[in-house]
């Protein structure tokens, strides 16, 4: 009997647990169990910014225009639309003006384990493409990418579907298509619309594997086909390119602020359609160590033949980053550019400070 | 003309290359759905063990004891993890892909990782909304919802303190959300889950009053404690002692050589009687304030399984509160 009293009035104190505690109320905090007032509706989308400044200083003039640069403001607007779908905006403005770098909308779980995006979006081509150029830990981009896929990258407006394969050892395998607008000739070096009909076909397949809990490894090989430019036309009326992937990552779970190792490696090669057609190389590697909670050091190595030039070029880059916090990334950035053709290196020295405003995105993996 | 009929054959080709990948993509559809990781139907779901999936270990504790032979269930993150910096790898969309269930601590604690998981697992059964997914914050009491939110004052949590389950208390409204939304997911077993969840809340109800008492026992309740991060309100109200200061003012951000001066003349002169850390942040600052103060450094582990031995969410407390014990029996 006094044991069901005892409890009771346990059961009792459980369902006042606001009568507990010796807490000092805090004056930043709003009364307990009310939610966080502001001036807009709790329906908007997500709406960040990411900023990116970068000085420059060195004798390599094609590095950076100005001495000092805001090369971007990203904002981005992402929400669910229904309960089906979502929709992210990512708008870019810099020097050259406002564009849509990315406006997608993203059919989440179709039948058959599908997913599937509408809109124009970075093309699925290796690994690096996919991020965007303030968020890459580097002030430039590898030489072969700018050489095969363009200053900005590879980007498309149309359809993407993606599958996970089933296999028996349960691992994340996926196979993604895209099927959408050839890029702008003044935007990439190879591929060229001369009809509205024209398209860009892509697809990428990856496999992931958790090797140990700390250890994991990821592999890709990506294949995109569209009309070449005039230029490339001996070479065969559409220009194909392949770009084989993977990533290598260390990070202790119990001290996953602290330390960690990312070795990313790329390779690629673009082909004319016509038989016998020249082949092109190039490829990067680089290695980004976590050395304490708010300081990596880096290092990356490029090579590649270019499908505008005879000579290859090559290219190595070291940095120091340091994050007052999670949103703000400041990096010193040294470079040097082989030319082949001129036989003379170019040296460049960077600083970039990449900051974000807004509400706690997801940490890309 | 010629150029117009070249225009539409090419325009053909388009449309045959897309048809071509629709039908790719639904064959490819229709080889997963061929294989076992095909959609749960609710027939099927009554015949087999319902899979869930938590991010953290507690929630995960408190399924089993709410699903029982039920179901199987598996954990996001490790005990040992900070939940804030958890990896969204791949392979955890193959876990989610399949779980009938999704059960999130909530309240932004894992914003930098689950939504991206979520969306990318292709399982519409436990997104946002759905039957399958829960908030274990819905009926619970939140503790530190700022009035106003600013990046001014670190890495906040604009929807409040999301470390609620170190209160035991909250254990009865975490095992209430899974109950709900177990019920929900195999609602021809409801009435289990209600049996095992009243059983539950029973041994909780229990096991709080002996845990403040041996609380009270070893002293530290009605203490001046320190804290790293701000983990630890829900256990301070549980257990009733007072956080006055931390090591971490502002959520990730590391503390200024000021800040953690002032906070050594703080312990040295504010009867502080203790310096509670997290087991997953890195130990040498807390230690060298702790010899500079005399006062003593407890590292304690925030999850179950963040060490052998504890394996429930009673667990957890009982072994937090011996290492307390440790700490003060040690420092006298």
């Amino acid at each position: 009997m006094l044991r069901s009293i005892a409890t009771a009035l346990v059961v009792a104190a459980l369902t006042a647990p606001a009568a507990r505690g010796a807490s000092s109320p805090d004056p930043t905090l709003a009364p307990p169990g009310t939610t966080p007032s502001s001036g807009s509706s709790l329906t908007n989308p997500a709406i960040s910014v990411i900023g990116w400044f970068q000085a420059v200083a060195g004798n390599d003039s094609s590095a950076q225009q100005n001495q000092f640069e805001f090369k971007e403001a990203e904002l981005s607007f992402q929400a669910a639309v229904d309960p089906f779908t979502r929709a992210d905006f990512f708008l870019s403005a810099g020097p050259e003006g406002l564009e849509v770098e990315e406006a997608h909308i993203t059919w989440l779980a179709l039948p058959g384990g599908g997913q599937a995006q509408l809109g124009k979006f970075r093309a699925d081509f290796g690994k690096f493409n996919r991020t965007h150029p303030p968020e890459t830990p580097f002030a430039d981009r590898p030489l072969s990418t700018v050489a095969f896929l363009g200053e900005e990258g590879l980007s498309t407006t149309g359809l993407a579907a993606s599958l996970l394969l089933p296999n028996p050892f349960g691992l994340y395998w996926d196979l993604i298509a895209n099927l959408g607008t050839v890029p702008d000739a003044a935007e990439n070096p190879l591929f060229e619309a001369t009809t509205r009909s024209d398209a860009l076909i892509l697809g990428r397949s990856s496999l992931f594997f958790p090797l140990r809990e700390s250890v994991d490894l990821n592999l890709g090989a990506s294949y995109a086909n569209a009309p070449a430019q005039s230029a490339l036309q001996s070479q065969g009326s559409h220009a194909q390119l392949g770009v084989v992937d993977a990533t290598l990552r260390w990070k202790n779970p119990r001290r996953s602020i602290y330390r960690s190792l990312m070795v990313q490696v790329e390779i690629t090669g673009e082909q004319g359609s016509a038989r016998g057609a020249q082949r092109l190389l190039g490829g990067f590697g680089y290695v980004i160590y976590q050395a304490a909670r708010h300081w990596k050091i880096g290092a990356r190595y490029d090579w590649t033949e270019r499908p505008d030039a005879p000579e290859h070029s090559s290219g190595a880059l070291a940095l120091v980053q340091y994050q007052p916090s999670e949103f703000s990334t400041l990096s010193l950035q040294g470079r040097r550019v082989h030319d082949a053709a001129a036989d003379r290196d170019f040296d460049s020295a960077f600083f970039k400070w990449t900051f974000n405003i807004g509400p706690h995105g997801a940490h890309p993996y | 003309m010629k150029s117009n009929s070249r225009e539409w054959a090419r325009t053909a080709a388009t449309l045959l290359r897309a048809v071509a990948l629709g039908i790719a993509l639904a064959l490819g559809g229709t080889v997963v759905t061929s294989t076992k990781q095909e959609l749960i139907r609710p027939a099927q779901a009554e015949t087999r063990a319902l899979r869930v999936v938590t991010t953290t270990e507690d929630l995960a504790a408190i399924a089993r004891e709410i699903g029982g032979s039920r179901v199987t269930v598996e954990s996001i993150c490790r005990g040992y993890q900070d939940p804030h910096f958890v990896d969204a790898k791949p392979s955890f969309m193959v876990t989610l892909k399949r779980a009938d269930l999704f059960v999130e601590v909530g309240r932004d604690l894992e914003v930098g990782w689950a939504p991206g998981l979520l969306n990318g697992a292709r399982n519409p059964r436990i997104l946002p909304g759905a039957a399958g997914f829960v908030d274990a914050s819905a009926q619970v009491e939140i503790l530190e919802i700022p009035a106003s939110v600013s990046r001014a004052h670190g890495d906040v949590h604009p929807f409040g303190n999301p470390h609620y389950w170190l209160d035991p208390v909250n254990g009865a409204g975490i095992a209430r959300a899974i109950r709900d939304g177990l019920a929900r997911v195999a609602p021809a077993d409801a009435a289990l889950f209600r049996e095992r969840c009243a059983d539950f809340e029973k041994r909780l109800a229990e096991a709080v009053p002996r845990l403040e008492a041996r609380a009270r026992e070893i002293g530290i309740t009605g203490a001046r404690v320190v804290t790293y991060h701000r983990s630890w309100s829900y256990f301070a109200r549980a257990f009733g002692f007072e956080v006055v200061n931390f090591v971490e003012p502002r959520p990730g951000i590391p503390p200024s050589p000021n800040h953690v001066a002032d906070l050594t003349t703080q312990m040295k002169q504010g009867r502080v009687k203790l310096l509670i850390m997290e087991d997953f942040f890195d130990p040498r600052l807390p230690q060298k304030i702790a010899r500079d103060t005399g006062v003593p450094l407890v590292i304690l582990p925030t999850s179950v399984g963040a060490e052998d031995g504890i394996r429930s969410y009673f667990d957890l407390f009982d072994h937090q509160l011996t290492r307390i014990a440790q700490a003060l029996k040690g420092a006298k």
